[in-house]
């Protein structure tokens, strides 16, 4: 009963700062398959958002996110690895997957995703992603972050910048659980 | 007996009142015919103006009394259940906890991009891009294009030099534009769709020196400068999260030609 009692105070769901995972978002990934971010729901989840076209920048990040992905020891790759294109008119489920190949992250926790317009938009604005198209050249401006989600949907950490040290946000995934957290772990362990 | 016609010219100030006001409880939208606009911002290299596309625009700011409709509806919008995602704690603020019956016909703040941008998919429509609020705000009242008149300018700049007033007006008081779109300037700023691809200060492709080559699409500043009014709104889009709410920042709704008009 005391078990029931600290796991409903502490279980996600009465978590009211509202997650990202919950927003209702319509997704298609790489294998045209729809993808809903509640299934990352209880993971720590790698978020960046690039376009295929994109040669210089956008490889810097996914090569970041895979230095990221060498960096964590095998207990602690359950992390989930995002990516979503700022150019959902030119970039088909098929070019997604073509390019997940390129990027040699054929993993299945890598999930490249395409959203129409105006989801994009609003994710971008969520994660704090500035983006903005050069409609002749089709090229666009762009941040480039890599976000953690905890597993609640929240952000907990921000990588900005191609030069930024990614350890930091290594050291946010591998942690050592606090108190309070190692506390909610002894009361709701399949966590 | 005689038909006196003339006493009937009682009624025409009383009918011609009506008529003006008419549009103001309507939700007529208003054709924008496309065109040139030399943005501030966000030209490529060699190029002096985007063109614009047609679209419908709200010809008034949403006020509190439509926004109060909205989450009668919308309920996980009302301020006590608005998730944290959407907005910060100063959402609705001068509504207590609903709006008070003088400011209903006065243009809605507090206002986040998240509740404004689900306003306006509630309408079958979506916020103004950054360039279609700029062409429609670059008119005058007697010219479309008024960012070269310096008198217009000097207008808008007055206001915005004018601290922010405790009880805003009502929509609608002013001189409409060219277009007959009301409260441009002069009242509130405004919310549009995509106020996060404002590059302001240098972002983050521009960490360090040798990154500046790998820049993707990058841009050049190839506009107006003389244009400071544009420049002070383009700097406030770039301070914004999506989740921020001021007493001074509002919203109105666009509608593409295809389809999403209601």
């Amino acid at each position: 009963m005391m078990r029931l009692f600290f796991m409903m105070l502490f279980s996600s769901a009465v978590y009211a700062g509202g997650s990202i995972y919950d927003i209702p978002l319509q997704w298609t990934d790489e294998n045209s398959q729809a993808f809903d971010l509640k299934q990352c729901s209880g993971k720590l989840t790698l978020v960046t958002m690039v376009y295929t076209r994109c040669q210089t920048q956008c490889p810097l990040l996914i090569g970041k996110m895979k230095s990221i992905q060498k960096l964590l020891k095998q207990e602690e790759k359950k992390v989930e690895f995002i990516v979503i294109t700022m150019d959902p008119v030119t970039d088909t489920p098929q070019k997604l997957k073509d390019y997940k190949e390129w990027q040699k992250v054929d993993f299945p926790n890598w999930h490249f995703l395409r959203g129409d317009e105006k989801d994009t938009r609003k994710i971008s604005v969520l994660l704090d992603i500035r983006y903005q198209k050069e409609e002749e050249s089709g090229h666009f401006m762009h941040d480039n972050k890599v976000v953690l989600l905890d597993k609640r949907g929240t952000i907990s950490y921000v990588l900005n910048g191609l030069d930024a040290d990614p350890k930091p946000l290594v050291n946010a995934i591998t942690k050592k659980k606090s108190f309070l957290e190692a506390f909610r772990h002894f009361f709701s362990p399949q966590e | 007996m005689t038909i006196h016609w003339f006493r009937y010219l009682v009624f025409f100030p009383i009918l011609s009142n009506l008529f003006f006001l008419f549009p103001l409880f309507s939700e007529s939208l208003v054709l924008i015919k496309g065109g040139k606009l030399a943005p501030l911002y966000g030209l490529p290299e060699g190029k002096t103006f985007i063109n614009v596309s047609d679209f419908y625009i709200d010809p008034y700011p949403v006020t509190n009394e439509l926004f109060f409709e909205f989450v009668k509806k919308k309920t996980d919008f009302q301020k006590k259940k608005i998730s944290k995602l959407y907005a910060d704690c100063e959402y609705l603020k001068h509504w207590d906890p609903y709006p008070l019956e003088k400011q209903m016909k006065s243009p809605v703040v507090y206002v986040s991009w998240f509740a404004a941008d689900e306003y306006c998919r509630s309408k079958g429509g979506r916020l103004p891009t950054i360039f279609e609020w700029e062409y429609v705000a670059q008119a005058s009242e007697t010219k479309k294009e008024g960012s070269k008149d310096e008198r217009f300018l000097k207008k808008i700049l007055e206001w915005y030099s004018k601290p922010t007033v405790a009880e805003m007006r009502a929509v609608g008081k002013e001189k409409p534009n060219f277009w007959g779109i009301y409260d441009l300037h002069g009242l509130i700023w405004e919310w549009t769709e995509d106020f996060n691809s404002v590059f302001v200060t240098s972002d983050n492709r521009q960490d360090k020196d040798q990154l500046k080559a790998l820049f993707c699409g990058a841009t050049g500043v190839g506009a107006d400068r003389l244009n400071y009014a544009a420049f002070m709104r383009y700097a406030l889009r770039n301070s914004l999260r999506g989740d921020y709410t001021l007493p001074n920042l509002g919203f109105r709704c666009a509608y593409s030609i295809s389809g999403e008009k209601k």
